[in-house]
């Protein structure tokens, strides 16, 4: 099997070698990183994560560790050093000018645009001209490099615009950069939120984006990197409405055990809670048990349409239009109306299904009243329990989508019941 | 006086923010190009809508300046007549007809195809001159895309071109790329272009022929439109810009609706045990523990089988394994704790019959039970969907949580039946 195995070649198919790579043990590990050549361990740096990385750097031999750490694109780099095990020795590695800029890069705060830019990136001068520019790409520039675009500079170094390789190898040969190019349109600064980059590469340019300060190139966002920056945050996004925070396919049964179980016994004291303070109406309920067959249909449904609004309210923060007002106004309306409808469905219902029980027509008819009245207050509360609590902690600067957590829902059913077994109190009280 | 010196997006919000007399006055005299620019950057929503108040002159001007996948996106919401009598002034009429056949949730139907091919056996210096000669009508030139009698063979990139000597042939610097079928799903493509940092890619169709390209802008703009499709189904409610509330209001009724209807049966069930629930009014007060550690529990596991079902599909049955395990000790534990836990309640509440021992051993062989059931339905439920070849992603509406909620009844009572029902 292992003779059939060490054919897969790097070039024909990275992925699969890529698999089986990552499925090995340490010594077929080293003897397959043997066999790629200084350019396939570029390329295969750039798709193993961090604990890889360090793992296959300890085995490469002197000379390919310079050359990986030369030509390795900066912001690969940059990610890799940050998390390194190795980060001190690799390091001293780089050399003077691109250590100083890696070192800036690690500066900032992982949420800033600056720590995810890219420093490898070509700058020309408005004056050269087009043919100038090609012979200057073909033999000075290296190949790592990004350079689908280029970004072009006055004579005092400040960023005027950029053009593209293939504009230059279109343009002839003596036209003068500063009669093509296109002038900026948008660019970022280091201390910029990297939201703002992504909302930026989706708006305007989907290729790269210059980042700047005091009017100078200090670096680049591609496209790949808010590609990868997005998949995550909507995967987080995600788990984070579904409760699974920090889920990580890779975890063990145990590991997940652990990230699962605090939360879950929680909710299990604060329900044991909510059974205690609900005791209170015990002696309504002995009287009316018809009321336990609802009490799923008041929980799901406040349940529902505060999901509705806390899921809408969270996609929502998202857009650079939102204005609060304008939202909760709306969405109350749909809450209203949607609570509104049900009620009614729900009377109707209610009243057929417990005659079809056999009940007394009276009685349907009252515990009808008293199902689809909660229902009214329950929904109404919880569509505005979804809408605010987000909107809160986005105002304590705290994340909103916390707001999906299993406390929040055990406050909607909470809320929802002492208000379905109030409303039968003062129907028993009244009669 | 609007300035047209600035990028599409800001044009397009300019534009919208006019009234519909001045828009139309304004795209009378409009510059087709300028409204190619533009175009692309107005929602879906209300791209038709615009797009009809240019006169029917220059609707054919736009969208032969536009890019192939534009043009797709634009005439896949026309009406058909119009459609047709666009298509038909297209140059690529033929295959973009082709790919406004396929399935919108197909990768296919999201191809752009204004991009540059060549043979195999071609030099260096022909692609070159080839390139030169149709950049100004392609949108993708930093790749280009080699085959070898129209079977897809791999890409060279503009820059190892550049530096390629003249007279080297493709066959020797082509780059293998990952590519995938025309009728793979978009989730699959975003995968690939995930996992690979290619900045394209390839789409084929099944004689291995290259049908059209996804960029990772394409591909940036699909992701968003995905990610927000499946936490729309999840919510169960869609972002809208219905002009009234009223009809965003009616379009998340019909979810609403559909949790009263799956009511009904859980309503019977209940019934059938309204003698235990009258003894025991205590059972009552229990109910929504049971239901909402179960629905919890339920919530995860679904999300990550979802996830696993479109991305990881290898991995599905190691994650079954490691989730039934995981749901095992959970389920445990929980138990545990609940016993303890209702025993003191009970006690402090001063239980006769029951007996506090009584009623905890209830709650957590109830809560036992629902931990280890409700996982596996939630695991079930998407991969019988998905081997069905309907969407998992619905599962994740009411239909699962009715499920759990009336599985959850059943058990809850049945054990409270079997261990009281003879005490009293």
């Amino acid at each position: 099997m292992s003779l059939k195995q060490t054919k897969i070649s790097f070039k024909r198919n990275p992925q699969s070698f890529i698999s089986y790579y990552l499925d090995a043990k340490t010594q077929e590990k080293t003897k397959q990183l043997k066999t790629l050549s200084q350019k396939e361990i570029i390329h295969f740096f750039t798709l193993i994560d961090i604990k890889e990385k360090d793992f296959s750097y300890k085995h490469l031999s002197l000379q390919t560790k310079r050359f990986l750490i030369k030509h390795l694109p900066s912001d690969e780099l940059v990610q890799w050093i940050r998390h390194s095990e190795y980060q001190s020795i690799l390091l001293t590695q780089l050399d003077v000018q691109k250590k100083h800029h890696i070192e800036k890069i690690l500066m900032y705060h992982e949420t800033r645009v600056g720590s995810m830019m890219q420093v490898d990136y070509v700058s020309i001068n408005a004056n050269q001209t087009a043919g100038e520019i090609l012979n200057y790409i073909i033999s000075e520039v290296s190949e790592y490099t990004y350079m689908d675009v280029l970004w072009v500079l006055d004579n005092e170094h400040k960023l005027l615009g950029k053009i593209s390789l293939s504009q230059v190898l279109i343009a002839r040969k003596n036209t003068k950069i500063e009669n093509v190019y296109l002038p900026l349109t948008t660019f970022l600064h280091p201390n910029d939120d990297i939201t703002q980059a992504v909302q930026k590469m989706m708006n305007y340019d989907k290729e790269a984006i210059a980042v700047i300060e005091n009017e100078r190139l200090v670096g680049i966002i591609t496209s790949d990197d808010i590609f990868d920056e997005l998949i995550d945050s909507y995967e987080e996004d995600f788990q984070k409405l579904a409760n699974i925070h920090h889920f990580d396919a890779g975890d063990k049964s145990i590991e997940r055990y652990k990230k699962r179980m605090p939360w879950l016994f929680i909710a299990l004291i604060i329900n044991t809670m909510v059974a205690f303070t609900l005791s209170i109406f015990e002696n309504t309920l002995s009287q009316v048990t018809l009321l336990v067959l609802f009490q799923p249909l008041i929980l799901g449904m406040s349940g529902n349409i505060s999901t509705q609004a806390l899921g809408i309210t969270l996609l929502s923060l998202d857009d650079h239009h939102f204005s609060i007002k304008k939202h909760l106004k709306k969405e109350r309306q749909i809450g209203m109306i949607n609570a509104l409808i049900i009620s009614i469905l729900t009377l109707v219902f209610s009243f057929t299904l417990l005659m079809i029980l056999g009940s007394s027509t009276i009685q349907s008819f009252l515990i009808g009243i008293q199902v689809s009245l909660s229902l009214l207050v329950g929904m109404t509360v919880a569509t505005n329990l979804g809408l605010l609590m987000p909107l809160m902690l986005k105002k304590f600067k705290k994340d909103p989508a916390v707001a999906s957590g299993p406390l929040i829902a055990t406050l909607n059913d909470f809320i929802g019941l002492v208000i379905y077994f109030s409303i039968a109190t003062i129907f028993l009280a009244i009669l | 006086m609007i300035s047209y010196d600035k990028h599409g997006y800001d044009l397009a919000e300019e534009i919208l923010e006019l009234s519909i007399k001045n828009q139309k006055a304004l795209f009378k005299t409009i510059e087709s190009d300028i409204a190619a620019d533009f175009l692309p950057y107005v929602e879906a929503q209300i791209k038709v809508q615009v797009f009809l108040r240019f006169p029917i002159s220059k609707q054919k001007e736009i969208v032969s300046k536009m890019a192939s996948d534009d043009v797709v996106d634009l005439l896949r919401l026309l009406p058909e007549p119009l459609k047709n009598k666009l298509l038909k002034a297209n140059d690529d009429q033929i295959i973009i007809a082709k790919i406004l056949e396929l399935d919108e949730h197909t990768i296919g139907a999201h191809v752009n195809i204004d991009y540059c091919d060549a043979e195999i056996t071609a030099s260096a210096k022909e692609v070159t001159k080839k390139l030169i000669k149709e950049a100004p009508y392609l949108d993708i030139v930093d790749t280009i895309f080699i085959h070898e009698s129209h079977v897809f063979k791999g890409v060279v990139e503009l820059k190892h071109l550049l530096k390629t000597q003249a007279d080297v042939k493709m066959i020797d610097v082509l780059n293998h790329y990952e590519t995938c079928y025309e009728d793979d799903s978009i989730d699959k493509a975003i995968h690939i272009l995930k996992t690979t940092n290619q900045k394209m890619l390839p789409v084929l169709n099944h004689k291995q022929q290259l049908l059209g390209v996804i960029t990772l802008d394409d591909a940036l703009d699909l992701l968003e439109e995905e990610a927000i499709e499946d936490f729309e189904k999840m919510i169960t409610a869609r972002m809208s810009n219905e002009s009234t509330f009223v009809r965003a209001a009616f379009q998340r009724l019909p979810w609403l609706v559909m949790v009263l209807v799956l009511f009904i049966p859980m309503l019977f069930l209940s019934h059938q045990f309204e003698s235990i629930i009258e003894k025991v009014v205590v059972l009552m007060l229990f109910q929504p523990l049971i239901l909402g550690t179960a629905g919890n529990v339920a919530t995860q596991i679904l999300a990550i089988t979802l996830q696993n079902l479109t991305k990881d599909h290898s991995k599905l049955n190691r994650t079954i394994k490691k989730e039934l395990i995981t749901s095992f000790m959970i389920s445990f534990s929980i138990a545990f704790v609940a016993l303890i836990f209702i025993f003191i309640y009970g006690s402090i509440r001063g239980f006769q019959t029951p007996s506090p021992l009584e009623f905890s051993l209830v709650i957590a062989s109830s809560l036992a039970l629902t931990l280890l059931l409700s996982p596996i339905i939630a695991m079930l439920v998407p991969i019988t969907l998905k081997s069905l070849k309907i969407d998992p992603a619905i599962a994740s509406g009411p239909f699962i949580t009715t499920l759990i909620d009336i599985t959850a009844i059943l058990i809850y009572f049945s054990v409270a039946t079997l261990l009281l029902g003879a005490l009293l």
